[in-house]
């Protein structure tokens, strides 16, 4: 196999990078200068010598904490628990929660195998019984589908008896849409976990 | 390449790419069916597509394709409630599970009707039912595969099991051996009782004093991969275990 395939083989194997794209992507660095091969080389490499997941919650990290563990700035009353580290990203950009993270990675999905036990459940449950720990609330942010729900409800059960607040994510109607086109168990949620005004 | 429609059931998910969904149904009309459901992570048909719910599918299907193309999709029973609890969704797996290994292709009403009637079951029955619920439509489902096992006589002589026998169980056979010719086999005891509460399984019906509830699951888990999933370990089972309330010894089912 000649360089220039294993390159494109390479590129391929990453999400939404089909053949041609892949193919693309390896002409486009060929005609680039040989500096600018080498920053995309080394941004690879150091990113995957130094990131590893937090001591704590399980985020990417650079150091043995990740920046929001470190941060000393956070509320630490509240950890917000997230399937993948991904989507620590996701909620910091609402720029709107202040609080701390846990990084499950995933959720109980029986026909994969995935239990409690191949969840990072037992590192929650260490973290909230700390001697230090000023955890409060938990707030369960998993995924929608009965998968996610699930993971919630067993989450829910062995936080809460600890004296724990526990939290959902609240479901319904995306901002800005119409509600003729919510489709039926959206608008069925978003009736179920309707609020006083 | 025609366009068909039909029903289905979710049984598995996986993401394909930035907003793609790799899905597999077990449709009312064409078995279990691979699809390819481009960009449905970001469009509002995928809202309504959860796991374990009943579809109404609009695909593109090509004969011999591994993947089909998914033109709609709109949900007729979403099944949430299996998220209810950790047990149920685990249940839930195993019904899926066995579809799945079973790769069958071939069309069947009956099995379509018996996973969604074990679904809303297991959905819908208490708590403290939804283990022997689990066991009653398990073994529904594996007859419904064409392996329904022998309780009633012996699977090597045909003699009729006393009302007080012990005999064991034979996974190669398909059944239980009588008292004589169980001699040297290694499979689990199945006593009055245990046979008494499986035969109640079979007809569909959770015996009231189920016990034992954990020695019956490992019986449908070996006979499922015995038979269904080619010898490989069923793993909703294992998760299901996880979930049980109290553990109880596995001798003598």
């Amino acid at each position: 196999m000649s360089v220039i395939e294993e390159l494109a083989r390479e590129f391929g194997r990453l999400p939404g990078v089909g053949p041609k794209t892949a193919q693309r992507l390896v002409y486009h660095l060929l005609k680039s200068s040989p500096d600018d091969g080498r920053r995309l080389a080394g941004a690879i490499r150091e990113a995957m010598e130094r990131i590893r997941p937090c001591g704590r919650c399980g985020n990417f990290a650079e150091a043995e904490l990740c920046d929001v563990c470190a941060s000393g700035r956070r509320d630490e009353d509240v950890v917000c628990v997230v399937e993948e580290a991904f989507e620590v990203a996701a909620v910091e950009r609402t720029g709107s929660y202040r609080g701390l993270y846990h990084v499950l990675g995933g959720h109980l999905s029986p026909l994969d195998g995935i239990g409690p036990d191949e969840l990072n459940v037992a590192q929650l449950l260490e973290r909230v019984r700390a001697p230090e720990s000023r955890i409060r609330e938990l707030i369960l942010a998993t995924s929608a589908g009965v998968e996610g729900e699930a993971t919630a409800v067993y989450l829910e059960g062995l936080f809460r008896p600890l004296g724990l607040r526990v939290t959902r994510l609240a479901r319904g109607i995306p901002v800005g849409s119409d509600l003729e086109y919510v489709d039926g168990s959206t608008l069925a949620e978003a009736l179920s976990g309707r609020r006083e005004m | 390449m025609s366009m068909v429609s039909t029903r289905g059931v979710l049984l598995r998910a996986h993401p394909y790419s930035e907003s793609s969904r790799v899905l597999r149904f077990l449709t009312e009309d064409h078995g279990v069916v691979g699809v390819m459901a481009r960009g449905i992570r970001k469009s509002p048909q995928g809202r309504g597509l959860d796991l374990f719910g009943e579809v109404a599918l609009v695909l593109y299907m090509k004969p011999g394709r591994e993947l089909q193309t998914l033109a709609e999709v709109s949900p007729l029973r979403p099944r949430r409630g299996l998220g209810s609890h950790p047990l149920r969704l685990a249940c839930a797996g195993v019904l899926a599970e066995l579809v799945l290994r079973h790769h069958g292709e071939a069309p069947s009403h009956e099995l379509f009707q018996v996973l969604g009637e074990g679904l809303d079951r297991l959905e819908s029955v208490p708590e403290d039912e939804v283990v022997g619920t689990l066991l009653a439509q398990g073994w529904g489902l594996v007859s419904t595969l064409g392996f329904h096992p022998q309780v009633e006589a012996c699977v090597v002589c045909g003699r009729s099991l006393s009302t007080d026998e012990v005999g064991r169980f034979d996974f190669d056979a398909g059944g239980i051996r009588c008292s004589g010719c169980a001699e040297g086999l290694a499979g689990p005891r199945i006593g009055p009782g245990a046979r008494g509460q499986l035969r109640g399984l079979l007809r569909g019906e959770i015996p009231p004093d189920l016990m034992r509830s954990r020695a019956h699951l490992q019986l449908l888990s070996d006979f499922g991969m015995h038979h269904v999933s080619g010898s490989r370990p069923l793993e909703a089972f294992r998760i299901v275990a996880a979930f049980l309330p109290e553990p109880t010894t596995v001798s003598d089912a």
